[in-house]
């Protein structure tokens, strides 16, 4: 038998990213799951957002305040991911360039999930982030403006114009179906 | 408020909520990260290696993910651009050891041409070849890899080895003992080196088997072996250590699918066994000491290390101590019927076990009885997915490490986040605990050792 009797070392990823990885993998993970609604698209997501604060680390001052760089990495990789899915749906299938109600209507009622999601894909950058932190997370209004450097106030007008726009997103919806 | 509006916000409220919901699986999430990291040890390897091996394709993905490929092309342009060809490619790695296991100060995951790669007996252990392909190597393997003509030779010195070659675009892939030369063009095969001669096995594909003059074509199911004094062995014996023994077996059982259903598992009936996955729980691995039957003799020279009044803080973090009147061991590993140990002091022995029934103590591995010692008592699921531990005549505790994973505790299910973290199941003595292990986290692939105080 070959002895193991030396002194051993863990050799892979640089050990600074490897504890960030471990301390903030679930945040980013959930970030990617709720957004996109899908493990594998979270996955995607994850190994995305990590990959490129891999190459990026010892560059930058992502270490400095790596959870807010993860965060907002996460949040706009997976809103990507849902933005491409409305090109797929519309260039996969010739026939949806006619009227994507008829996706709609084919789908029913259990897509008005995919529907939001879309919407919420379609804000501004920083309204969805601070939506996300909100909704998936559950932070206070303080502080998300911690997080991201907003006011308090900002904040919560952001919130009120993004569920606005969500709820004309539904009404829109149900008034293509109807 | 229009009844469109009401529902509106009916329905964004529902949306709101399934956003702030728990993840429905927290298993899921951390196989996945699990894989994450994996992918993201392999990724520089494979930046850093794809410079200066133009004759070598890139390794593929292994899931679908197209935008790491888009970063990692750009990455490898990058350093292309930076004068990294200058690098004679003889430097390049041509394979990686891909498990997180423990090495050699000084030495690297990273495995040059000619390299000798040596496995300990812990547990399999997995290289990733520069095309691609796999390879799991049993514990006691003796390696190099190379560039070959057109492709890449594993030169198998020493041990058993499974190969999952990766799709062939235009070269091979060979292994080659000192008595023949194995060709692949994208299969999965096992080969074993012996003193006396070399085995090659078939689990999927095809394999071409050269042995001096005589060239063989081997397909799932076939075995060769080169030495004619070497005995025919049930195929599943030469991959019952490996790691993925079970998506073997069911691989093999796929493509020599008989016409009729398999007779039903007869315990304790040998090797006709037609069951192959229970034919994998008879099997042997190699080991230090098998199972003797009715006496199982004690290996002094591991377990009288077992004893400490204090535990070093090498093999888990420092805040472990050993209790005062205690011991301590951790299992490293579980393949087929072979359990791995492993003292504070690096030692390790493997022991081979029909339903690993049997007692640990200070003292060494003994069969229960009701004088035993104190120590923890072990037991293999009669479907051998899971290891029972139940401290006996004293109070234990276990814990895991650097790893995810869970373990049933006296019917409670616990579990581990990521990093490096553990938790401590206090027994008391007067309420037997048991822990039920997942074989599967005992491997490893999945990072998992498990660690046993024992107070007597």
């Amino acid at each position: 038998m070959i002895a193991t009797n030396t002194i051993l070392t863990v050799r892979q990823l640089p050990e600074e990213f490897e504890s960030i990885f471990r301390e903030h993998s679930e945040f980013v993970y959930r970030t990617a799951y709720r957004v996109t609604g899908s493990a594998e698209d979270a996955e995607d997501v994850m190994q995305t957002v990590f990959l490129k604060m891999l190459r990026n680390l010892p560059l930058s001052d992502i270490r400095l305040k790596p959870r807010a760089y993860l965060y907002r990495a996460a949040a706009n990789t997976a809103l990507n991911v849902v933005r491409s899915r409305q090109h797929q749906v519309l260039t996969d299938r010739s026939d949806m360039f006619e009227s994507d109600s008829l996706w709609r209507q084919s789908h029913g009622d259990t897509n008005m999930h995919e529907i939001l999601r879309m919407a919420l894909a379609d804000l501004r950058p920083k309204a969805a982030e601070i939506f996300i932190l909100r909704y998936v997370h559950g932070y206070s209004d303080v502080e998300i403006g911690e997080l991201l450097g907003t006011s308090r106030g900002t904040i919560a007008i952001s919130l009120f114009r993004s569920r606005a726009r969500l709820r004309k997103s539904i009404r829109n919806y149900q008034g293509e179906r109807k | 408020m229009t009844p469109r509006s009401n529902e509106s916000v009916r329905l964004l409220d529902r949306f709101l909520e399934e956003l702030g919901e728990p993840l429905p699986s927290t298993v899921r999430m951390r196989r996945a990260t699990n894989r994450v990291l994996e992918n993201l040890s392999g990724f520089d390897t494979f930046v850093d290696s794809a410079v200066g091996i133009e004759a070598l394709p890139f390794a593929q993905p292994k899931r679908r993910w197209a935008p790491v490929a888009a970063v990692a092309a750009a990455l490898v342009a990058a350093a292309v651009m930076v004068g990294a060809l200058s690098l004679p490619s003889s430097a390049q790695p041509i394979a990686k050891r891909m498990n997180r296991k423990l090495i050699a100060p000084g030495d690297s995951a990273n495995i040059g041409e000619g390299k000798l790669v040596r496995t300990d007996y812990s547990g399999s252990e997995v290289l990733a070849l520069r095309d691609g392909s796999r390879v799991e190597m049993s514990g006691g393997v003796e390696l190099s890899v190379k560039r070959a003509a057109d492709g890449i030779q594993v030169d198998l010195d020493k041990g058993n080895i499974i190969v999952t070659a990766a799709k062939q675009h235009q070269g091979h892939l060979y292994v080659k003992t000192r008595d023949c030369v194995v060709s692949v063009v994208g299969t999965v095969f096992s080969v074993k080196a012996e003193a006396t001669g070399s085995r090659v096995v078939v689990i999927e594909g095809e394999v071409h088997v050269q042995h001096g003059d005589i060239s063989q074509t081997l397909l799932p199911g076939q075995q060769v072996a080169t030495n004619a004094e070497m005995k025919s062995l049930p195929i599943q014996s030469e991959i019952g250590w490996s790691q993925d023994a079970v998506a073997h077996v069911a691989m093999l059982q796929q493509a020599t699918a008989p016409a009729a259903p398999p007779a039903p598992v007869q315990p304790g009936t040998g090797p006709a066994n037609p069951d192959l996955l229970g034919e994998i729980r008879q099997i042997l691995a190699p080991v230090d000491q098998e199972n003797a039957g009715s006496q199982i003799e004690k290996n002094k020279t591991f377990f009288n290390s077992l004893w400490e009044n204090n535990l070093e803080g090498r093999i888990i973090s420092n805040n472990w101590a050993t209790p005062p009147n205690g011991f301590s061991f951790s299992i490293t590993g579980i393949q087929g019927r072979t359990i791995s140990f492993s003292t504070n002091k690096g030692e390790t022995f493997s022991y081979g076990c029909a339903d690993c029934s049997f007692i640990v103590s200070e003292n060494g591995v003994a069969k229960v009885v009701s004088t035993s010692e104190p120590g923890v008592e072990f037991k293999l699921s009669s479907d051998g997915n899971s290891l029972t531990a139940t401290c006996h005549a004293a109070s234990c505790s276990m814990g895991r490490w650097n790893t995810s994973a869970s373990w049933t505790r006296n019917g409670t299910t616990n579990a581990w986040g990521n990093g490096i973290s553990y938790t401590i199941g206090k027994a008391n003595p007067a309420t037997p605990q048991t822990f039920t292990i997942p074989t599967s986290q005992l491997t490893s692939q999945q990072g998992g050792s498990v660690l046993f105080v024992v107070t007597k």
